[in-house]
């Protein structure tokens, strides 16, 4: 459970929250959802302890994050950053094996097991071909399932990933959603993101976190009785009533433009 | 290439360097005499006392110093995440210019305070640097990198000012001297303490290769991999500092080799961060006795080292980037 608690932080120019509070509940996928600039980042710098909160607290499964050092921190959360060019200077395999850094030894590094959980997990997400390759060589593409692998390898209790398909071709991005699903099932973690395309987040996300106004205002999850009703409403509320979302069959199509009902 | 097969290449290009460097000098000694010598034969005679007391020393001092200062710099630029900085990012080499100085004003010179003096400048000034950084940021890379630049830029000063003040026919002209660096004064005294201190440091280097590797790493992401980032950036910098330091206080300012051996290394054989911490040990050490044996052969006197040193890092450099240039075309 993750409880965040009356939380404000404040950028030198710039107020981001005042006193944030919600309440969120395990689920194996949590999407945030919220426009450009309403604070997403910054919840998820906050809850990685990237950031320091100026009033308030976060707890994650009755931990108190702010009370943590990073080994403990890493434990419970691994990140799964937005497009990153500072630290692709190693090998494929020792960039993921960085995941289990203060499980290794001080002086050996990964040993052969610990490779072989990289390329295991490499299998698992069809890029085990990548294994001897440098991190520079890779495409953008590429590199996501990396920092995938990473942070599986790292096998925290919660995964926060921060626009992790943004950049993706539309194949790429059902496959890497795909992937996260199927790590949480075989797993029994916890995924937390950060995305744009309500539809996705529709299709493979469990539970929904509303970002508006630099606050949230809705917690919304699949299991919910009026589930459709409500993402409905928590989207046109998003969106200022610009989108509607219309259902086909298992996923949902987002509607631009003047059609709108309440227009 | 496999990691030893390079290793191996680079020591052979150390031993062909090592037995130029003894067999070159003012004093004739052949091959055959330094054998002879190490074989016990000649012991007790000039030769032998000529290539015990001052080659060899001489040729172990600035291996040494070699291996220092290009682990030094690879060390720096893993560190900040920048090809271009030298071991003296964070001030050591103004730091210990200044010590050295102030011996040479005024203390008249006596051998072992300048080599403390110098030591304890480079040291001082990089505890200044990460002093500043904390005034000025949050200890993190940039502010460590900003604070080493005004560091640099105070010690440049106090430099050019004591140099000013200096007595212009005879002050000065051991200062110049000392800020080219030399290694012709070096005796078994400075060759030990500098072994004291080197030798240790680059062990630990090299035993915590894979938790250094981490430096390559971007801040934040290695803070949420549970790496205390500042505790690792703090524990580099005082690797690099107590190499540098330890050679440049017995030398005086050598240039380039920090800059030179791991570029070279890397450029050379594609390296990766352990191999190329490594083989700079062997590459630097190689360079700098190749550039001591110029500096002490190509003329009558003795050439200030870093008049060599800068020379072919400039000429070494450019032959790089250009091969590079064209493999990428």
């Amino acid at each position: 459970m993750i409880e965040v608690r009356n939380l404000s932080f404040a950028f030198p120019d710039n107020v981001v929250f005042d006193d944030l509070s919600f309440i969120l509940n395990d689920c194996p996928v949590t999407a945030f959802l919220g426009l450009n600039g309403e604070g997403k980042t910054t919840l998820i710098r906050l809850l990685l302890g990237l950031l320091k909160p100026d009033k308030g607290n976060i707890l994650i499964d009755k931990h108190d994050i702010g009370g943590l050092n990073e080994k403990e921190r890493a434990k419970l959360l691994s990140y799964v950053p937005q497009e990153n060019d500072d630290s692709l200077l190693m090998s494929v395999s020792d960039f993921i094996c960085m995941g289990g850094i203060n499980r290794q030894s001080l002086f050996t590094g990964p040993d052969e097991n610990e490779r072989r959980i990289a390329k295991d997990i490499l299998k698992e997400l069809d890029a085990l071909a990548l294994y001897d390759r440098k991190m520079e060589t890779l495409s953008h593409g590429q590199r996501r399932l990396i920092y995938l692998a990473r942070a599986i390898f790292q096998d925290s209790r919660i995964m926060v990933l921060d626009e992790p398909v943004s950049s993706l071709d539309l194949v790429r991005q059902h496959a890497f959603l795909k992937h996260l699903r199927d790590y949480t099932q075989k797993n029994g973690r916890r995924v937390l993101m950060s995305i744009h395309d309500p539809s996705l987040a529709y299709e493979y996300a469990d539970a929904f976190v509303f970002f508006r106004n630099h606050g949230s205002y809705d917690v919304l999850y699949r299991n919910d009785p009026s589930f459709k009703e409500k993402f409905s409403n928590d989207i046109s509320i998003l969106y200022e009533n610009r989108i509607r979302p219309v259902y086909i069959d298992d996923g949902v199509f987002m509607s631009y433009g003047s059609e709108d009902p309440d227009r | 290439m496999k990691t030893s097969k390079k290793l191996f290449l680079t020591c052979c290009f150390l031993l062909v360097c090592l037995v130029v460097s003894l067999l070159s000098g003012r004093y004739e000694l052949s091959l055959h005499d330094i054998l002879s010598v190490l074989s016990g034969e000649a012991s007790g005679t000039m030769n032998a006392n000529i290539f015990y007391h001052v080659r060899l020393v001489r040729c172990a001092q600035v291996a040494l110093s070699g291996m220092a200062l290009a682990v030094s710099g690879y060390l720096y630029q893993s560190c900040f995440h920048n090809p271009l900085v030298s071991p003296d990012t964070l001030g050591v080499s103004g730091g210990a210019s200044i010590g050295a100085i102030i011996s040479i004003l005024f203390f008249h010179d006596g051998f072992l305070l300048r080599q403390v003096l110098s030591f304890t400048g480079g040291i001082l000034a990089v505890l200044f640097s990460l002093l500043l950084s904390g005034m000025i940021g949050t200890g993190k890379r940039s502010s460590l990198l900003l604070a080493g630049i005004i560091t640099g830029a105070l010690a440049n000063s106090a430099v050019m000012a004591f140099k000013y003040l200096a007595d212009p026919t005879t002050q000065l002209a051991v200062i110049d001297y000392w800020l080219m660096g030399s290694f012709s004064l070096i005796n078994r005294r400075k060759l030990l303490s500098t072994a004291i201190i080197v030798v240790p440091v680059l062990f630990l280097t090299v035993l915590f290769r894979y938790r250094l590797k981490a430096l390559l790493l971007d801040e934040e992401e290695a803070q949420t991999l549970g790496i205390n980032v500042r505790r690792l950036y703090r524990i580099c910098i005082a690797l690099a500092t107590l190499l540098t330091a330890a050679s440049v206080s017995v030398s005086g300012i050598v240039s380039w080799i920090g800059l030179l051996a791991p570029h070279i290394v890397s450029l050379l054989f594609r390296s990766s961060f352990e191999e190329t911490l490594l083989l700079s040990m062997p590459a630097g050490a190689a360079i700098l006795l190749l550039s001591d044996t110029v500096a002490r052969t190509l003329t009558g006197a003795e050439l200030p080292v870093s008049i060599i040193t800068s020379f072919i890092g400039a000429v070494v450099l450019f032959v790089f980037l250009s091969v590079k240039r064209r493999r990428n075309l």
